[in-house]
This record gives C-alpha cells, structure tokens and sequence, in this order.
C-alpha cells in the first residue's frame, strides 16, 4: 500500500497493519481520490480501504477535508456544480465516481448522517419510514416491524414507542439525532458514516450511541475531536490526515502515539 | 477595568432616549391603524343588514345589498389566488433550488422583482389590452382573476423563494442521502418544513388582491346584476366601494363603508383561518 502517504509510514515504528485489509475484507476502496471546489483542490490524492463491518474513524484538524473525503462517497457533492471529484472509489469493486451510475440507489446503499440532527417535519415513524417508502411497498405491520427495528438498533425505541405519530422536532437534540441514524437504519443503508463523534452530544445520548450496533453494517465515524471509546466499541482503524492529505492510517492508539505532529495540533486546537 | 459612573449614565441616558422614541413611533403607528379601524367601524355597521347578503346592488334611492359584489369578488379572488399559489409556489421553488447561479434564474427573479413593485393599473391596463380588448373582447370576471393573479403571483414567488432558501443545506442533504431524489425532497420535506412561510405568503397576496381596484376597473368592470358568469363582466366589492363612496347619495355611500368592513373582516378572518389549518403540528 505505498500509496498510502509514505511519509507517514516513514514517520515510523507503528504498527500499520491495519492499512492492509486483505481484499476480501475491503468494503470501500478509495484509490487516488481528488476533490475540487471549483478551482481549489481539497482532496489530494487520498488513498484508502476501509474494511467491511468495522468502525472507521476520520480524525484531523478543521479544514482538513473529512466531510469532503465523506461527501465524495454518497456523491452529495453531485448537488452542487463546479464540485468534482477524480480517482477511484470501488464499493465492493464496482467504482461509484464513474458517470452513470444511479445516484439514487447508491445514497440509498450509503446513508449518511449529519452533524447537527435533521429530522424531517413529520411525526418520528414517517421519519423512520421516509427512506423505505421510497423504494419498498411493505404492509403496515411489515412497517411496523421495519421502525421499531430500526429504533431498536438506534437506541431510541423505549422513548418514543408511545408517541411514534408525534412530531420527531419534539425530540430533544440526542434524540434527534438517534431518530436520524434510526432512519438510515431502516432504508437500510449498508455503510453509515456519521459526521462529528456523538461525544459531544449532551444527555448521555452519546453513551447510547455508542451501544449501537448494526450487525453486517460498514460504520464510519466522522471527528474532529480526540474520542474516548467505550470498552467493546473501539474502532478498528483510525484515520488521521494532515490539511488535503491523508497521512496516517492505522490503530487509533497506534496513531495517536506515533504521529506526533497530528496528535500535537489536535490537542492544541482542540484542549 | 471598570467603567466610569459618567459613562454609565450617559449610556443609560442614550438607552432611555431610544427606547422612548421606538415606544413614541410604535404608538404613533398604532394610533393611525386604531384610527381607521374605528372609522371603518363606525361607518360600515351602520350599512351592515340582511338586505347586505341577499340584494344587489340598488341604483340611487332604492333599498339595496351587495351579494353580486360579494360573490364576484370571492370568485374572482378564488381565481386569482388559484393561479397565483400554482405559479409563485413553484416558480420560488424553481429561484431557489434550481436557479441558483444560473443567469436565467438570476434575470427571472429580477423581473418577478419589478413585477412585484409594478403599479397595479399597469397590471389592470396590460390584462385590459391582451385579454379584454384583443381576447374575449369584453370585460369579464376571468380577466378580472388574471389581473389578480398577475398581482398575487410575485409576491408568493418571492415569499416561497425566501423562505425555502432559509432551508438548512442539511436538511436538503439528509433527505437526498436516503436516496429520494430531489423533487421529492422538496415536495414531502422542504415545502412542508417551510409551510407556515408559504401560507404568510399566500395570506399577504390575498389581503393585496381583496382590495385591489385599479385593475379590476379595466378588466371584470362591474354589473349591476347578480351573475354567476366569469365569462361575463362581474360585480366586485373594490369597485361598487369606489363608485358608490363617489356618490351624494347617504344610503350608497353607506353600502361603500359596509363593503369595505366586509373586506376587512373577509381579510382577517381568512387569515386566522389559515393560520389554525396550516398551524405547523410539527413545531414544538
């Protein structure tokens, strides 16, 4: 994997092992990737694997590009002209950034949620059930089943079970926020990346987001905040990149004792 | 560093100078709309009895109502207000999810910005020549209801426009990444998201087109009679006030200021009516 920025490799002594997933492991292929606003290159030459069902994390300073890298991979981007990316990125080997591809279906494959919690203005089942009703016809009791499920795994689902017809804006902001990954869930979504590491979010609605697990699912995590993770829910691999570039991909506390320069301006911007 | 006491009280003495003047100017504001409120009153009950809803309008001396005015103006308005909320909701849609950037949408919204600023006989005169004199070749309560729209029209535009680019970016994004496509965002998340902007919208044009008279003068013109027919020229409330206020006669100048409470409270009564429909059960 030398594309994988070599300088921090020669940084040295870490244990980079987890950069190479063997191929069957690789769920998402990031090859060579460029991203422009326009003129300004935001994104150079990233290269990386993400692996099939494990936590990923995305980890640098403000600016770095993060919510670019994560915005290439459901192509948001393609909402806004004069953003364009270039290279590769193989979701299950098959590339996502070639023209054709129906941009419908893979959002509907990657779901994504964002920083600040976006539930839509209906009641918290019509949230839960605007992805699916997009592409199934289920019965009501088949719906039933596909919500509860999905705020099962969201951890929402003993809040709100006796107040599912009420407005998901009711909910408090953690809540909120649980109702938006519930609704990814159940369109199911095979790889999730969430923007901002739920620690910051109060009420101990980050405790419960951590308990989150979605067997067979691709997570990745979004922050520019040092996490702190709970037994049970470390995060395979943690990826630290400097300002457009990757620099380091590997274990979170590998990385964190290895690349001194990242870990320095962290701590620094982020006390 | 603490601030000295003449500091203090020079900013206190500045903030008390400015408040009592908001408090004056709000106060003056309100005296004016009491004022006309009173007068509207005062002289519209004086007309208000059954004959109000059940005659026409009378010639000079004899008893008479206004259900041909009242009648032609809620069908008229109703036309209007059909056309107007079809094309401003959808155009603003367009200006602000679609235009962006683009030239076309830049010199669109420009125009729909004159347009709004337009003075309604202009409008009245443009319906006047296309449809009454080159069109139908006779007045009519259609061209009436375009003449409205034409009005109605940029101002929900602009309003819906407005209030959908208050939209957050995110939310736009969150519906789009589950996959739906854009339009139906729009339709299930975004208009709903902005519903009680879009209503302030519609409400405002129709309080504007309810007493408008300029351009219904050139174009539904007036009937004495009873008439349900759009085809045909139409009675309506702006135009019976401004022809019978003109008069020397008691008992029509009377009718003037009972149609002219008729449309105040028709206004206010269909925006508390709006406002209990559209009432967002989805804010908390």
């Amino acid at each position: 994997m030398t594309s994988l920025a070599p300088e921090a490799l020669a940084q040295g002594g870490g244990d980079t092992s987890i950069a190479r997933i063997e191929p069957p492991r690789v769920k998402l292929d990031i090859q060579n990737l460029d991203f422009f606003y326009g003129k300004t290159r935001a994104l150079k030459a990233v290269s990386m694997p993400v692996a099939r069902n494990a936590v990923t994390a995305l980890i640098g300073p403000s600016g770095c590009g993060k919510s670019t890298l994560l915005r290439t991979l459901n192509r948001m981007y393609g909402l806004y002209p004069g953003h364009r990316a270039t290279g590769r990125i193989l979701l299950d080997g098959d590339d996502i950034l070639r023209p054709g591809v129906d941009l419908s279906m893979l959002r509907a494959k990657i779901g994504m949620v964002f920083q600040k919690p976006t539930p839509f203005p209906m009641s918290i089942q019509d949230n839960v059930a605007f992805g699916v009703r997009l592409y199934e016809t289920l019965s009501r009791g088949d719906m039933h089943d596909r919500i509860e499920d999905a705020l099962r795994r969201a951890a929402l689902w003993d809040e709100v079970k006796d107040k599912l017809h009420t407005s998901g804006l009711g909910l408090s902001g953690g809540q909120q926020q649980r109702l938006c990954v519930a609704r990814c869930i159940a369109a199911q979504g095979r790889l999730h990346h969430r923007h901002r590491h739920p620690q910051s979010r109060p009420g101990g609605s980050a405790q419960r987001l951590h308990r989150i697990h979605v067997p067979g699912r691709t997570r990745g995590v979004r922050s520019d905040r040092r996490p702190v993770h709970h037994a049970g829910d470390q995060p395979r691999i943690r990826l630290y990149h400097r300002p457009l570039r990757l620099s380091r991909v590997g274990e979170h506390d590998v990385c964190l004792r290895t690349v001194k320069p990242v870990r320095e301006r962290f701590v620094t911007i982020f006390p | 560093m603490a601030m000295s006491a003449a500091r203090v009280a020079s900013r206190r003495f500045a903030n008390a100078v400015f408040v009592s003047f908001c408090a004056l100017v709000t106060l003056l504001a309100l005296t004016a709309l009491a004022l006309i409120l009173y007068s509207l009153i005062t002289q519209g009950l004086a007309g208000v009895n059954l004959d109000l809803f059940t005659k026409s309008t009378p010639a000079a001396g004899t008893p008479g109502g206004l259900i041909n005015a009242i009648v032609g103006s809620i069908m008229m308005c109703a036309v209007g207000m059909i056309i107007a909320l079809v094309v401003g909701v959808l155009a603003g849609t367009w200006l602000a999810e679609y235009a962006a950037g683009s030239a076309y949408g830049t010199v669109v919204r420009f125009l729909n910005d004159v347009l709004l600023s337009a003075p309604s006989i202009l409008i009245g005169l443009f319906v006047y020549w296309t449809l009454v004199k080159y069109g139908f070749g006779h007045f009519s309560g259609f061209a009436g209801g375009v003449a409205l729209a034409l009005i109605a029209a940029p101002v929900i535009t602009r309003t819906t426009e407005d209030v959908l680019k208050l939209q957050p970016t995110s939310l736009r994004e969150s519906g789009v990444a589950l996959g739906a496509p854009v339009w139906h965002v729009i339709r299930t998340v975004l208009w709903r998201s902005g519903s009680s902007g879009i209503v302030t919208g519609a409400l405002l044009a129709f309080a504007r087109i309810s007493g408008e008279t300029a351009p219904l003068l050139f174009t539904s013109l007036n009937n004495q009679f009873f008439s349900w027919n759009m085809s045909r020229p139409m009675a309506n409330l702006p135009v019976v006030i401004f022809q019978d206020a003109l008069t020397p006669y008691p008992d029509l100048n009377r009718l003037a200021w009972a149609g002219a409470l008729l449309i105040a409270t028709a206004v206010l009564t269909v925006t508390i009516i709006a406002r209990v429909v559209s009432k967002d059960q989805h804010r908390p």
